[in-house]
C-alpha cells in the first residue's frame, strides 16, 4: 500500500511544487499590496476558488485518470484490497493538498509571526487547519463524484459550501462538524471505490448518507427550476406578479418612489395627521439604515471573518490590531514596526507587561472606522492622539447591540435588539465625550423581521418606515410609520398588515414544501453553530406558527406521495427489500429530494437481453 | 479439485439493449496457451472485464481459479496476471521504480524470470516509462506480468502496434515462460500467424457467442475448401451445407465449408457443382472464413 502511495505521490509532486511556488508568489504579491491578514473579500474568494475549488478539481481529475478502462484494471487488479488502494490514492492526494495549502500559508503566518510586530494569534494558525479540512472535504466530493455511479453525486459540494462556510460561535462548532462531514464523505468514497464502478449504491446506510448530502443541492436545484416551470411561463404569458403588481399587496409598495411609500402605508390610517406625514415624506431628505443582526466577533474566530483589519488613525502612522489571544488592541508604529502600546477595556497601557486581567476585553469588539470599538454592550471611542478611550454609548439596561455602528449622510445610528439610536453625526465624530442619542425609536416589531428602515427628515425629527415580509410574524407582511421626535420620544403613527401574497404559497415556501426535513435540518444545524445569524430559523419557530396549516398539509401530502413513488419505483426496478424500504423511507423523510435522489442514483438504462 | 482455471456458465452481459456476451459457457483447462480470437465487438474485452470482476454480469456466472469473479480475493488476483493492449503502466515512473513497486505486491515475484524476459527487450531501468518505445513498454509489462508467477496470464492483444522485432521478442519471451512455468496463458490476438505459432487451444468468439474451443489443428480439420466448376446457373447458397464462404477465382468457385466429410461432393451435386477437388486450408484462412461468415457487409450476394 505504501508503495502505491509513493507512486501516486510521485505522479503529482512536481505539480504540487509548482502550485506551492505559485501560491506563495500570490501571497507575497498580496502582502505587498495590503496587510496580508486583512480579510479582503477578493483575497478570500481567490483562496477559496483556487484552493478549495482546486482540491475539488484535483479529486475529479485524479479519479478520472484512474477510471479509464485499462487504467482502472491496472489499478484494481493487484493483490491488494480495494480499500487499501483507495487509502493509498487518497493519502497521496491529501498529502499533495496539504503541501499546497499548508506550506505557503504556514510560511506566511510564521514569517509574519516571527519577523514582524503583526498580531498573529492562534486563530491565524487555526485557519490553516480549517482551510485544509475544507479542501479535504472538497477533494472527497470530487473523487466521490467520479467514483459513484449516480448522476448527481457532485451536488454534495453545495452542502460543503452551506455547512462549512458560516461563522460558528465556538471552535468546537467550527471543527467538529467539518470532521464529521469529512468522515461521512470518506465513508461514501470507501463504499464507492470498488472494482465494478458501474454498480450503484445499495447499502441502506450509504443511501441515507448520500441522500442526506445531496438533499440540499437538490432542493436548490428545485428552487432554481421554478424559473422554468413558474416564472418564465408567467413572464412569457405576461401574467407574472412582477409585471402585474397588485394594489394593496406588500410588494406593491416598491412600485412607488421612496418618498411616496409612506403615503401607501398610511392610506388606511385614521391618524389625524396621516396626510400631512405622507406629504412631508415626499419632500423630505431620505435615507436608509439596516436592521440586520450581525454575528459579533468571537474570541478565536477565523481571521477571514473579521470585518475590519485594524484601527488606523489618520496621520499617526499607527496600526492597532486586536489580539484574540491577549484580548487587547496592540498598537505598532507603521514605519518602525515597534510596539507602541496596548488598549484594554479600561484604556491605554504602555506595554503588555502592564496589563492585568481586569484590563482585557471580555468580548472581541468590532473595529469601526478610525476610532470606534463596539461590543454588544459598549460603544467605545478612542482618541489616539491623547491616548485616551471612553465609553461613547451604552444601550439601555437589558438590551444588546445587534448591529455595527452605521454612519449615514445625515446621522449616525446604532441598533439594539429593542431600539434604534440616532445621533448627530458631527457631534458624534468630532466630540470626544459620552453621547446621548438624539432620537431613540423602539422597534415596532422584532428587528429580524425587517431588513431596512427608511428615514425621512422632518422639521421636528424623523419619520421612519419599518417594513418586512415577516413583520407580523408567521410570514405575515406589514409596515409601520413611526415619528421619532427630538429628545427621545417616538409615536407609532400607523401599522398596516398586508394579506395578499405576491406568489402562491407553493412558490413562496418552495424550499420548505420541497423538503421539510432538509429545511429543518439545515436551519437547526446552522442556528446551532451560529445562533446570532437571523437567517437561520430555530426549530421552535419553524414548528410554531411560521407556516399555515395548509402549507404543512401540502408538504405532508407531498412527502407521502414521494414515499409511495419511491416504493413503487424501487419495486419496479426489482431492488432488494432493504433497498426498497430505505428508498421509501428517504421519500418519506426527505420528500421530493428523496425521490429525485432515487432517480439520480438508479441506472437510467436497463440491461435488456436482445 | 477442478481442472479448469476459468469457467463461465451462461454468462451474459448487456449494455442497455446491446448484448455483448450471450449465454457464454466456457471452460479453460489449466496449462497451455489458449488463444481467443474474434472480430471486433465479439465480446473478448467484455469477457476479460467480467473475469477480472470489473463489471457485473447481467446473468450467469464466471469463476476464476474456482472463485466467483465478482468476489475475487486478493489471493486470486495475485495469481492472475493481466496485460492489456495499451500496456498501461505508471508512465511518470522509471522502469526500475515501477518494477520495484510491482514487486512489493507479489510475494511470489520471480526476479530470475523478470531478468530473463526483460533481456529480450532493450529497456533502460532508469528511463521514465513515458520515454520507452511501445515495444519496450510491452516488454516491461510482460516481464513484470510473468515475474509475478501467475497461474493465469491474460494477454489482451499484447502485440498490437509492435514492430516485427518487438513482436518476435515478445513471443519468444512468452514461449520461454510457458515452457518454464505451468502457467495458463489466455492470449487474445488478431494476428493469426502468432496464434498458429503459440496456441495450444483455439477459442473463437462471435457476436458474444462461443463458436469454438478446441486445438487449432482440430479446428482446421473442421474446415474444408472445395474447388468446383459451376454449370451455368446461379448457386443456391442456402442449399450448401456448412457453408462459410464462396470465392470465384477465374472459372472456378472455391467453396469453404465447415464440418463436412468426404461425401460433400455428393451432397452438392444437385446444385450444378461439378469436378469438386479438395484443397488445403491453413488456420488463418479457416479462422477468417469462420469469422467473416456472419460479418455484416453491404452486399453479401455471390454470383
Amino acid at each position: 500500500m505504501f508503495e502505491l502511495y509513493k507512486a501516486e505521490f510521485a505522479r503529482y509532486r512536481v505539480w504540487a511544487l509548482c502550485a506551492v511556488v505559485a501560491v506563495l508568489a500570490f501571497y507575497g504579491f498580496l502582502a505587498k499590496l495590503k496587510p496580508f491578514f486583512e480579510a479582503e473579500a477578493l483575497q478570500i474568494a481567490a483562496m477559496n476558488i483556487g484552493l478549495v475549488g482546486g482540491s475539488f478539481g484535483f479529486g475529479i481529475v485524479q479519479m478520472i485518470l484512474h477510471k479509464r478502462i485499462n487504467h482502472w484494471t491496472y489499478l484494481i487488479h493487484r493483490p491488494l484490497e480495494v480499500h487499501k488502494i483507495f487509502i493509498a490514492l487518497a493519502g497521496a492526494a491529501l498529502t499533495i493538498i496539504s503541501i499546497v495549502v499548508v506550506v505557503p500559508l504556514l510560511i506566511m503566518t510564521v514569517g509574519f509571526d516571527a519577523f514582524t510586530a503583526e498580531t498573529v494569534d492562534m486563530r491565524h494558525y487555526a485557519y490553516i487547519l480549517q482551510l485544509l479540512l475544507t479542501c479535504f472535504a472538497a477533494y472527497a466530493v470530487g473523487t466521490f463524484s467520479v467514483l459513484n455511479a449516480s448522476k448527481g453525486a457532485f451536488l454534495i459540494i453545495l452542502m460543503i459550501a452551506a455547512y462549512l462556510m458560516p461563522n460558528p460561535e465556538t471552535d468546537f462548532k467550527q471543527f467538529f462538524p467539518a470532521i464529521i462531514i469529512l468522515a461521512g464523505l470518506f465513508l461514501l468514497n470507501f463504499n464507492s471505490f470498488k472494482a465494478d464502478l458501474t454498480a450503484h449504491t445499495k447499502e441502506p446506510w450509504a443511501i441515507f448518507l448520500q441522500v442526506s448530502g445531496m438533499a440540499l443541492g437538490i432542493v436548490m436545484a428545485i428552487m432554481a427550476s421554478s424559473t422554468v416551470f413558474y416564472h418564465l411561463p408567467l413572464f412569457i404569458t405576461g401574467q407574472h406578479p412582477d409585471d402585474n403588481p397588485y394594489d394593496g399587496s406588500f410588494s406593491y409598495m416598491y412600485e412607488y418612489e421612496m418618498g411616496e411609500r409612506p403615503a401607501y402605508v398610511l392610506r388606511n390610517s385614521t391618524h389625524p395627521s396621516a396626510d400631512i406625514y405622507a406629504k412631508q415624506a415626499e419632500l423630505a431628505d431620505q435615507e436608509f439604515f439596516s436592521l440586520n443582526q450581525w454575528t459579533f466577533p468571537r474570541q478565536g474566530q477565523m481571521y477571514v471573518k473579521d470585518k475590519q483589519y485594524a484601527l488606523q488613525p489618520r496621520g499617526l502612522n499607527q496600526i492597532w490590531q486586536f489580539s484574540h489571544d491577549a484580548m487587547l488592541l496592540i498598537g505598532r508604529n507603521n514605519k518602525t514596526d515597534e510596539i507602541i502600546g496596548v488598549i484594554g477595556q479600561n484604556g491605554f497601557l504602555d506595554n503588555l507587561d502592564a496589563v492585568t486581567e481586569a484590563d482585557r476585553f471580555r468580548e472581541v469588539p468590532f473595529m469601526i472606522g478610525e476610532s470606534f470599538l463596539e461590543t454588544t454592550s459598549h460603544l467605545y471611542q478612542v482618541n489616539f492622539a491623547d491616548r485616551d478611550m471612553l465609553v461613547k454609548h451604552e444601550p439601555d439596561a437589558g438590551e444588546e447591540y445587534i448591529g455595527r455602528l452605521q454612519i449615514n449622510e445625515d446621522y449616525i445610528v446604532i441598533v439594539s435588539d429593542k431600539k434604534s439610536y440616532l445621533f448627530d453625526k458631527v457631534a458624534f465624530i468630532d466630540e470626544f465625550e459620552a453621547t446621548e442619542a438624539e432620537y431613540v425609536v423602539e422597534h415596532p416589531t422584532r428587528p429580524e423581521a425587517m431588513a431596512w428602515v427608511a428615514t425621512y427628515r422632518l422639521a421636528d425629527g424623523y419619520m421612519m418606515l419599518f417594513s418586512g415580509n415577516d413583520y407580523f410574524a408567521n410570514n405575515k407582511p406589514g409596515a409601520s410609520i413611526v415619528h421619532a421626535k427630538l429628545g427621545g420620544s417616538s409615536e407609532l403613527i400607523h401599522e398596516e398588515q398586508y394579506a395578499y401574497k405576491r406568489h402562491p404559497f407553493w412558490i413562496q415556501h418552495l424550499e420548505f414544501i420541497a423538503s421539510p426535513a432538509n429545511y429543518i435540518l439545515k436551519n437547526v444545524y446552522l442556528h446551532y453553530i451560529e445562533p446570532s445569524e437571523t437567517r437561520n430559523i430555530p426549530f421552535k419557530d419553524i414548528t410554531g406558527n411560521r407556516y399555515d396549516t395548509h402549507v404543512w398539509i401540502f408538504a405532508g401530502f407531498l412527502q407521502v406521495l414521494t414515499a409511495l413513488l419511491a416504493f413503487f419505483w424501487s419495486r419496479r426496478r426489482n431492488l432488494g427489500k432493504a433497498q426498497t424500504i430505505t428508498w421509501a423511507a428517504m421519500g418519506a423523510i426527505y420528500g421530493l429530494p428523496g425521490f429525485i435522489a432515487l432517480v439520480l442514483m438508479s441506472p437510467w438504462k436497463r440491461d435488456v437481453k436482445a | 479439485m477442478t481442472d479448469y482455471c476459468i469457467e463461465t456458465d451462461a454468462l451474459t452481459k448487456c449494455y442497455g439493449k446491446k448484448t455483448a456476451l450471450n449465454d457464454f459457457s466456457l471452460k479453460v483447462q489449466k496449462g497451455g496457451i489458449h488463444a481467443i480470437v474474434g472480430s471486433n465487438g465479439a465480446g473478448k474485452s467484455t469477457l476479460f472485464r467480467l473475469l477480472l470482476g470489473m463489471i457485473a454480469p447481467t446473468s450467469g456466472s464466471a469463476k476464476v481459479l474456482g472463485v466467483d469473479s465478482q468476489n475475487l480475493t486478493t489471493d486470486v488476483r495475485g495469481k492472475v496476471g493481466y496485460v492489456n493492449e495499451e500496456h498501461t503502466l505508471p508512465v511518470w515512473m522509471t522502469a526500475k521504480a515501477a518494477t520495484h513497486m510491482q514487486r512489493s505486491f507479489y510475494p511470489l515475484w520471480d526476479q530470475k524470470i523478470y531478468d530473463h524476459v526483460i533481456g529480450y527487450f532493450d529497456v533502460d531501468p532508469n528511463q521514465k516509462i513515458s520515454g520507452l518505445s511501445r515495444g519496450e513498454r510491452a516488454g516491461l509489462n510482460l516481464s513484470m506480468a510473468l515475474a509475478q508467477s501467475p497461474e493465469i496470464l491474460i494477454l489482451d492483444e499484447p502485440t498490437l502496434g509492435l514492430d516485427v522485432v518487438a513482436k518476435q521478442s515478445f513471443l519468444e519471451a512468452l514461449m520461454f515462460t510457458e515452457t518454464e512455468r505451468a502457467a495458463t496463458i489466455i492470449y487474445c490476438s488478431h494476428q493469426m500467424e502468432e496464434i498458429e505459432r503459440v496456441a495450444d487451444q483455439l477459442i473463437i468468439m462471435e457476436k458474444g457467442h462461443l463458436k469454438n474451443n478446441s486445438a487449432p489443428h482440430e479446428f482446421v480439420e473442421r474446415v474444408s475448401v472445395w474447388a468446383a466448376e459451376v454449370n451455368g446457373k446461379p448457386i443456391d447458397r442456402s442449399q450448401i451445407p456448412g457453408l462459410l464462404n464462396i470465392k470465384r477465382i477465374d472459372d472456378q468457385h472455391h467453396i469453404m465449408v465447415t464440418d463436412q466429410g468426404d461425401d460433400f461432393p455428393e451432397k452438392v451435386k444437385h446444385l450444378g457443382l461439378t469436378d469438386l477437388q479438395s484443397m488445403p486450408v491453413n488456420l488463418e484462412r479457416a479462422v477468417n472464413a469462420f469469422l467473416s461468415k456472419n460479418h455484416n457487409s453491404p452486399d453479401s450476394k455471390i454470383g
